[in-house]
């Protein structure tokens, strides 16, 4: 960190982490009480308990709930109909009570709100097997997203909207699979419509993160979104690439927002919000779409020549990543001196 | 405005699910029991679990007339109660011995829900010479799967000591 460089800043625009006081101790321009000190003052030594704290919570909450729903599986034929249900029902309203004593302010009332949302599903489960509904699995997630989703709405708690969020995914692949028996052409829409589905709510996300709604600015709230964007994408963009010849509508058009896609989040997270993370991920998936597309091309330049194809394209992949990771760290040198 | 939200989204679940139960549970007090034969059941699905797969032997025969993606068709009533397939419903009133199935139109032919029928792990031996399976019907075309029976029209009871 070039410290002399930047005499023009004030104080208060260089941040304190433990890099820079590692640096100044190296230098040895502070002594080393003085790094105790500053260490000690940035990453108090009890942060750990706290961290602990909240792990052993949340791991507790999993394992009370995975042990309900075992207590059902294994005792299935001697717990009458009525108890099954009401006791479900009972929980979840337990859960609820403790949850607006607490108020939704507190990690435990928000995670006791989270577990209700789960509990939802339970009962679902439940009352599906009792009276048999059967078939559509659609609905069952379809009613367990409606019912949660004004909790999920005033929990203001990013693993809930994560839960939720997987509900959702899931509805939408059932849904596509059950009840839409969807053409040849539109095959692969499904993947489309997932992508966009994410990207809303990765799009609500960075709104209402730079809109001070802290509890959404942690990363990974970001990353849970990014990677299934990218994921679903891909699949349409890879069957384009394989058989060009052959892609239905749905195939050009997963294609053609992949395209879209790509460019919005390089822009996103190289100019307008920069992240190295969401950044590099997207990167790393053209390298993935680059890599295909040449394999594509080689093979059919090569069609006989096996050996030779496969020695082209280890050296493509090696000079295609090297170049992505040049390109990655001269951007994160860039990000680096914006910040400092 | 956020405890007014959680308060009324919260008794809105308790209200949906409650209503659920009772709709069922008229239903299966005051529907009328009808058996409907089980085709041959694959005996692999027995080895998956918890469930077993179902095919009704109404779901074959008539799948070329079905040109509706969705609808009922009119099950008539033999005095032991077993149904057959009638004709698709078209709005006219039925007779007292005839109900109505809903059913639609997938990969090609006819299915009626529920196509499983679950029961405890290790039970699959009780259910496995099921030949018939044991519905209650409401008048408007309501159904639950509440058991499945033998071919002499005895409902398998579950093995409660198991």
């Amino acid at each position: 960190m070039d410290t002399q460089k930047n005499t023009n800043l004030s104080l208060d625009a260089i941040p304190a982490n433990r890099r820079l006081i590692e640096e100044l101790s190296a230098h040895q321009i502070i002594s080393a009480d003085a790094r105790e000190y500053g260490l000690e003052l940035l990453y108090p030594a009890k942060n750990w308990g706290l961290w602990a704290a909240r792990l052993l919570l949340v791991l507790g909450v999993a394992l009370i709930l995975s042990g309900i729903v075992y207590f059902f599986a294994f005792n299935w034929a001697k717990i009458t109909p009525a108890m099954k249900l009401g006791s479900i029902e009972m929980a979840i309203f337990i859960c609820l009570a403790v949850s607006c004593f607490y108020g939704l302010q507190k990690l435990s009332g928000k995670v006791l709100l989270l577990s209700a949302s789960v509990l939802v599903g339970v009962f679902l489960a439940v009352f599906g097997q009792i009276y048999q509904t059967g078939a559509d699995a659609y609905n069952l997630f379809m009613m367990w997203a409606l019912l949660t989703l004004p909790w999920v709405l005033i929990a203001d708690f990013a693993a809930l909207w994560m839960v939720w969020l997987t509900i959702g995914n899931v509805f939408l692949i059932l849904y596509w699979e059950q009840a839409v028996s969807a053409a040849h052409e539109s095959e692969m829409m499904i993947f489309s419509c997932l992508a966009l589905f994410n990207a809303l709510f990765l799009g609500l996300r960075e709104y209402f993160s730079s809109k001070g709604f802290h509890w959404l600015e942690d990363q990974w709230t970001r990353v849970v979104l990014v990677l299934p964007i990218l994921g679903y994408i891909l699949i349409p963009t890879l069957a384009f690439i394989i058989e060009p010849s052959r892609a239905t509508t749905s195939i050009i058009f997963g294609t053609l927002l992949s395209a879209l896609i790509h460019a919005a989040f390089y822009f996103l997270y190289r100019h307008k919000l920069p992240d190295m993370w969401g950044l590099a991920t997207t990167v790393l998936s053209v390298c993935i779409i680059l890599e295909s597309a040449i394999f594509k091309g080689i093979t059919e330049i090569f069609n006989d020549t096996d050996a030779l194809a496969y020695l082209l394209m280890g050296a493509i992949t090696l000079a295609i990543f090297t170049l992505a990771i040049i390109k990655l760290r001269f951007i994160a040198k860039e990000m680096e001196k914006k910040h400092v | 405005m956020k405890k007014v939200i959680f308060i009324v989204s919260s008794l809105v679940v308790f209200a949906v699910f409650n209503y659920g139960i009772y709709q069922k549970e008229q239903i299966k007090a005051h529907g009328e029991t009808v058996f409907l034969e089980l085709a041959p059941v694959d005996p692999r699905s027995l080895m998956q679990g918890d469930y077993m797969q179902l095919r009704y032997a109404i779901e074959a025969g008539q799948n070329n007339q079905a040109q509706e993606q969705r609808g009922y068709m009119v099950v008539a009533l033999n005095p032991d109660k077993v149904g057959k397939f009638n004709r698709f419903y078209q709005g006219e009133p039925l007779a007292a011995n005839e109900k109505l199935l809903h059913y639609h139109n997938q990969y090609g032919g006819i299915r009626i829900v529920p196509d499983s029928f679950m029961f405890q792990e290790g039970q699959a031996k009780l259910y496995a010479h099921a030949k018939y399976g044991v519905f209650r019907f409401d008048n408007q075309g309501n159904h639950i799967l509440v058991g499945l029976a033998d071919d002499r029209l005895q409902v398998i009871q579950p093995n409660q000591s198991y």
